[in-house]
């Protein structure tokens, strides 16, 4: 059972899009800049029951025009270009997620408090995805 | 400036204590370096950039012992194995990193003098020639001094002491200094700049300057050469200075892009005069939602307003200045993304080459072992990093090391043993139904995952060859007990590069309102997503001799691991056995 002590960015990111790819959030991928506003988003937020730790160890660089962390980045660009999850040309901006790996990621157990903080997330992301 | 980081002042005070005991003559209380009368300039040819001058400032750091021994430390590390040209140097990569800052400063006067008049005016300059004369002397040092914490092998050994735990505090301290991640070689040579050392010796420099030449000197201020190194400056409206040093499209890229080419006779090209004649400073702003900046500007004395965050700007911020391109520089900024995208194919993933640098990884964290169980401290480990150059791999250190396993590997790589592939698995080769599981496993293998307690990348390299040597030792029990010592004997290891980086997706085009992202008008993305998912490739090493062990070894870990089962997956994957 994978608690909010225990997990890791890459692997709260999979549980992410295995939320977004069932409840039809668009998830933005040539343009990073919302990722990394939630991210920095759900860094913020108050403490709660489930919300992962690593969060709070999360450093964003602030050299751009927001901030961005560079350790999500590269897990986000390595889920698309590992074949985990696919976007159509031209505009790669729907994301769909492989099969195979959808059948893999769906086997992690969740702590109850983690899986509502994931929820909470998916509706930040609705807000922030948003066009 | 490092009030509240403890971790780098500690450092810094090692290095200097350092540099004092193991070059007394230009370091130490007595230090008489520069000896003799010191020229106002000299001039240095470059294959690649030509006749340059440099000054009497550079000079004495060039001629000094913790320069000149980047002579000995190769710029592309082993490389040359693959290419026998590419013996180019750290200190060649240097001298030509000042040089091109140089221009691009250069032609920023040239073409935005009204600018940075605005700057200067704003700042209270007042003389702007003299406020030009030290920017251009900071940028300089900055640029002379930017890989000087470099050790043997450049980036192979990087990896190696930047895991040390010293190390990984002092760049998490830099991190939140400064406000943006940096490697341990730019953390390293940012404290090496803060030595007292490297001030004595500047100012013993100036000593030996002829009299005549002492009236037209022009201060400096050594902290802001030291942010420079890691991006940033002392003040928020100078960013594009350290732009220039440290950015998406930095001197040290446009340097070592052309060095790396040549040296390893690959005709790659941009250029560079198109580059000089589009480059500008643009106004902007630069987001501090963390204050890191705040206690940056606070700690070094500058004083400049924090605005509040508004609607079109959701945090706190500065106005600032940075380096930009316009649209119509777009081919020149391709060609720039194309060459590194080659430098990738051709030398860093190269094969031959991650089997050498993996060997000499192995040698030095085997040796890093070594040196604590005999009581050595992190400080002191990186007190022998800084010992080492490429040269130390032929010495008592490593080829003649007491120790055998560092002997053997060493002995290898100095007769380019190396290790020969025997799988290599890319994503897009497999596009059956257990190409899924291969996805799982290499995005688990990418970037540093961050966890509470422990690194799942970490885990999953370690999982995999614990299975990889037990079934070593059951396959061929000559190979050793453990199955560490199994792995070891046979050379056996899971690689997985870091992929490349594109930094560049971020840099904005243009200025103001109509300043646009690099991955808005070329699809850059879509190239860094086709190059990885086709060309890069995690692999499974042996020596020659072990070949059929390991194959047979490497194919149940990952079985184990990967949970492909299918002969398919692993015909895609294997590379030929003789």
């Amino acid at each position: 059972m994978t608690t909010g002590k225990d997990i890791s960015l890459g692997q709260f990111l999979e549980q992410l899009v295995l939320r977004f790819d069932r409840d039809k959030v668009t998830m933005p991928l040539r343009d990073e800049k919302p990722w990394h506003v939630f991210f920095y988003s759900l860094k913020k937020s108050p403490e709660k029951a489930g919300k992962p730790t690593f969060l709070k160890e999360m450093l964003f660089d602030w050299d751009g025009p927001y901030p961005r962390s560079p350790e999500l980045a590269d897990q986000i660009n390595a889920m698309h270009w590992t074949g985990c999850v696919k976007a159509a040309n031209p505009q790669y901006d729907e994301i769909t997620l492989n099969g195979t790996v959808k059948r893999v990621w769906s086997q992690a157990k969740l702590e109850k408090d983690l899986s509502k903080f994931v929820g909470s997330a998916v509706r930040l992301a609705r807000r922030e995805f948003a066009p | 400036m490092l009030t509240d980081c403890p971790t780098l002042r500690r450092i810094v005070d090692r290095l200097n204590r350092y540099c004092g005991r193991r070059y007394p003559d230009y370091f130490g209380r007595a230090a008489k370096h520069p000896v003799r009368q010191i020229k106002p300039y000299k001039v240095i040819h470059d294959n690649i950039w030509g006749t340059n001058r440099y000054s009497w400032r550079e000079l004495a750091i060039i001629d000094s012992p913790i320069f000149q021994r980047l002579r000995d430390i190769h710029q592309v590390g082993l490389a040359y194995q693959v290419y026998p040209c590419a013996h180019h140097t750290r200190f060649e990569h240097s001298l030509g990193v000042v040089t091109v800052a140089s221009r691009a400063f250069d032609a920023l006067i040239y073409r935005h003098t009204k600018t940075l008049e605005t700057i200067a005016n704003e700042r209270q300059v007042k003389s702007f020639p003299s406020f030009v004369n030290q920017l251009r002397e900071e940028l300089r040092l900055a640029a002379l001094l930017h890989d000087v914490g470099h050790s043997l092998f450049s980036h192979a050994s990087e990896q190696v002491y930047g895991d040390l735990p010293l190390m990984r505090s002092a760049a998490r301290e830099l991190r939140t200094l400064v406000g943006v991640k940096k490697g341990a070689g730019e953390v390293l040579s940012f404290c090496v700049s803060q030595t007292k050392a490297v001030k004595g010796l500047l100012e013993r420099a100036y000593l030996r300057l002829p009299d005549k030449f002492k009236g037209g000197v022009q201060e400096i201020d050594l902290d802001n050469v030291s942010l420079l190194i890691v991006g940033r400056s002392k003040h928020p409206y100078m960013q594009f200075m350290a732009d220039i040093i440290s950015s998406d499209l930095d001197a040290d890229k446009l340097d070592y892009l052309l060095r790396d080419a040549a040296a390893a006779g690959l005709p790659l090209r941009y250029d560079l005069e198109r580059y000089l004649h589009s480059v500008g400073i643009a106004a902007g702003h630069v987001p501090d939602g963390d204050g890191y900046l705040q206690k940056l500007y606070s700690r070094v004395g500058t004083e400049v307003e924090r605005k509040a965050a508004t609607e079109g700007i959701p945090y706190p911020h500065y106005e600032t200045y940075r380096l930009r391109l316009p649209q119509t520089a777009m081919n020149t900024i391709e060609q720039i993304i194309i060459c590194k995208f080659m430098l990738f194919s051709y030398i860093y993933h190269h094969k031959k080459v991650r089997s050498a640098e993996g060997l000499l990884g192995a040698t030095l964290r085997r040796l890093v072992t070594v040196w604590k169980g005999t009581g050595k401290t992190d400080e002191q480990i990186l007190e022998q990093f800084l010992d080492l150059t490429d040269s130390s791999l032929h010495s008592q250190t490593l080829l003649r090391n007491s120790d055998s396993q560092v002997r053997d590997y060493a002995f290898r790589i100095h007769h380019r043993l190396l290790p020969r592939e025997v799988y290599a698995f890319v994503a897009s080769r497999h596009s059956h139904a257990e190409g899924g599981l291969l996805s799982v496993f290499i995005k688990i293998l990418q970037g540093k995952d961050l966890t509470h307690d422990q690194n799942l990348r970490e885990r999953t390299l370690r999982d995999f060859n614990q299975v990889m040597g037990e079934e070593l030792c059951r396959i061929k029990p000559s190979l050793g007990s453990s199955g560490q010592q199994a792995l070891w004997n046979a050379g056996a290891w899971l690689d997985a590069p870091g992929s490349p980086k594109f930094e560049n997706i971020n840099f904005l085009i243009g200025a103001g309102k109509q300043a646009v992202r690099l991955s808005e008008v070329f699809p850059i993305n879509y190239w860094i997503q086709a190059y990885e998912s086709h060309r890069y490739a995690v692999r499974v090493f042996s020596f020659s001799e072990h070949l059929p062990a390991v194959h047979a070894a490497a194919r149940i870990a990952c079985e184990r691991i990967i949970g492909a089962k299918t002969d398919e997956f692993y015909e895609t994957a294997e590379r030929k056995i003789d």
